[in-house]
């Protein structure tokens, strides 16, 4: 009886630990540079939150937060695509999300287009 | 007999695990220089709320596009809770300007004192374990009155 009960306080203590290890891999903050084929990089920031699968987001949150209008994941190849109306123009990040083991330093890294600007990005989850 | 032993092998696991937390228990001069004063204004990319302290996450542009990432120590979540603060005070994105001291490393690891909302200026006391309060002039520097 008493290893039994000794049993269930231990089960109650590792599921803590593993309930903190669930979610969706896209979910978070992420904060890295975007990089155009010319001129200086750029801050970008990235809030994406997910509702049962369904993803949203905003790009730099805060005061000047511009909501996401797509947010989408390909699971199989990790893709994840990412679409906002900015004032510089239609932003459209599309990007492979990868080292998903970590909590530190996952990395979302592709290409990016912004109104008649182009180049390359690379963001890491926060 | 080897059912006792599963058992106690198992809830010394869940001791072990137990034990992370109670190990990021520790007194401000251990961690933190109380000399090492620290102002900075960055924007939250990260909030833990969790026991025993409460930590939040910054970007700080350190060198003109260089950004620099500094993680702070508050108070405990019931300790934050009981001077105002709920979850949503900071939230990702939100501009801050932090007053604090240094941890004795030299990383990017402060102990909060003060934390000001530059969208309104209001100025929040972090819970911070130190005993003695040190007024700055961060939050001025930044146009908002002391």
């Amino acid at each position: 009886m008493f290893a039994r009960f000794l049993m269930f306080l231990a089960c109650l203590g590792l599921s803590a630990a593993l309930m903190a290890q669930t979610g969706h891999p896209a979910k978070g903050s992420w904060s890295g540079d975007l990089k155009p084929a010319s001129g200086e990089s750029a801050r970008i920031r990235l809030l994406i939150d997910d509702q049962n699968g369904d993803l949203s987001g905003k790009i730099n949150p805060g005061r000047n937060a511009i909501d996401m209008s797509k947010v989408e994941l390909d699971a199989a190849k990790m893709t994840l695509t990412i679409q906002a109306t900015t004032p510089e123009g239609a932003l459209v990040l599309t990007g492979t999300l990868s080292n998903l083991g970590s909590w530190t330093n996952r990395k979302y890294i592709g290409t990016y287009t912004q109104g008649s600007a182009k180049g390359n990005f690379e963001i890491t989850l926060n | 007999m080897n059912t006792k032993v599963i058992a106690i092998a198992a809830l010394g696991t869940a001791g072990l695990l137990a034990s992370v937390q109670a190990l990021a228990h520790h007194s401000f001069a251990a961690e933190f220089d109380a000399d090492k004063k620290l102002a900075m204004t960055g924007v939250v990319t990260k909030v833990e709320w969790t026991n025993p302290h409460v930590y939040f996450f910054i970007e700080v542009d350190a060198d003109g596009g260089k950004f620099e990432e500094w993680a702070f120590e508050m108070g405990s979540p019931n300790g934050l809770m009981r001077r105002g603060w709920t979850r949503d005070t900071l939230e990702v994105g939100t501009e801050v300007i932090i007053s604090g001291t240094q941890a004795r490393d030299g990383s990017n690891k402060g102990n909060a004192q003060t934390v000001t909302l530059a969208e309104n200026c209001q100025r929040l006391f972090a819970g911070t374990s130190q005993r003695d309060f040190v007024e700055d002039d961060s939050a001025k520097s930044e146009g908002c009155k002391p």
